[in-house]
């Protein structure tokens, strides 16, 4: 006769890693992660950037607290080799904790690796949900942040919508691209610029590899559009 | 407008998922798509003969085709050929055509507002710009 298993399964523990310089901070952070039995804290980091790098590749965390209440000019850099060892292992989340002021410098951080930011002056007890989260492979901001720096986020995209298109064109590509909207041909375009129908052949082809697209019926719309709006 | 953004209601013929009544979107356009008010004249035929020509404005248009409204009363497959003309800023005060072909790939009922059926053109024929003259 076989006995059924009473043992209930428990959901496995979110694993932490934890670097944080300060004993103030760090003392504070491990208190409000205490509330939550789901989460544990495998490690903390307390030595060099470089020591905490071989704590991630050893421990393979889900989710790295990265706490510094000063600004670190090196803070790009960091996300960055976080995101590269997380590639190549189970994937681990990274969540910034400190006293960024500046929205822009948040979204180039989360541009860059980073999952999430936990303002220090927050309310501590938001901490372990924000953890949980992350773990979810979702992003955590600050809720007071939260439109600001979606603002932010949206402008920055924009801008990058529009880098892919005409901000991309040289000033005789651009020059090029007017022409073919006013519906010139090649050797109208060449006498127009005074360079030759290669050069002009040579210009169209950069313009369409940029703007991505293979017909001289699209650039000349492309140029109406622009020219119009 | 970026190139295969541009997200397509698939309507009465578009694909539902099983157990959802909300229409499948489907971005199948490859060209990009601009929304430029141009003033085209368009040329057909009727389908009980007699020729027509319309003055419309386009609504929206790509390499591949455009969209318009148009009252005389055409069926899908009915050719077309447009002549759109281009805006003055872009060239430079001169007056310049875009003439193109295209067939009648879909018509939409008017509406109750306006007598125009909402028509979708895909362009057939390579297309070639015009100077016209100015008059004396």
């Amino acid at each position: 006769m076989i006995k059924k298993s009473s043992a209930t399964h428990e959901a496995p523990k979110t694993s932490v890693l934890l670097y944080c310089p300060s004993d103030l901070i760090l003392a504070g952070i491990l208190k409000s992660l205490e509330t939550d039995n789901q989460i544990e804290v495998v490690a903390v980091e307390k030595g060099t950037v470089d020591s905490f790098m071989g704590a991630i590749r050893r421990l393979r965390p889900q989710v790295i607290l990265f706490a510094s209440s000063e600004a670190m000019p090196n803070m790009r850099e960091i996300c960055k080799a976080i995101r590269d060892i997380s590639k190549d292992q189970i994937k681990t989340q990274m969540l910034l904790l400190g006293n960024i002021p500046s929205h822009e410098e948040i979204v180039s951080l989360i541009n860059v690796g980073a999952r999430g930011y936990f303002d220090l002056n927050d309310p501590s007890g938001q901490l372990p949900e924000a953890v949980r989260v992350l773990a979810k492979g979702e992003i955590w901001l600050p809720r007071d942040k939260m439109s600001s720096i979606m603002d932010r986020i949206i402008s920055v995209v924009g801008r990058e919508i529009k880098e892919k298109t005409l901000d991309q064109l040289t000033p005789t590509e651009f020059q090029v691209l007017k022409l073919i909207g006013q519906g010139k041909s090649n050797d109208e375009i060449a006498a127009t610029l005074f360079i030759s129908k290669n050069t002009v052949r040579s210009h169209i082809k950069s313009i369409y590899a940029k703007l991505d697209t293979h017909s001289r019926l699209q650039l000349a719309l492309y140029a109406i559009n622009s020219a119009l709006f | 407008m970026i190139k295969k953004s541009i997200v397509e209601t698939a309507g009465k013929a578009g694909k539902r998922f099983a157990g959802s009544s909300v229409p499948l979107k489907i971005a199948r356009r490859k060209e990009w798509r601009f929304t430029l008010p141009l003033a085209a004249a368009v040329t057909g035929q009727l389908p009980r003969g007699g020729k027509f020509r319309e003055e419309v404005k386009i609504r929206d248009i790509s390499s591949t085709g455009a969209y318009f409204g148009l009252e005389a009363n055409i069926i899908v497959g009915s050719r077309l050929n447009l002549n759109i003309i281009l805006p003055a800023q872009v060239t430079e005060g001169k007056k310049v055509h875009l003439k193109i072909e295209g067939a009648t790939v879909r018509v939409e009922k008017p509406r109750k507002t306006s007598k125009k059926q909402g028509v979708a053109v895909r362009f057939t024929k390579d297309y070639c710009f015009v100077r016209v003259p100015k008059r004396a």
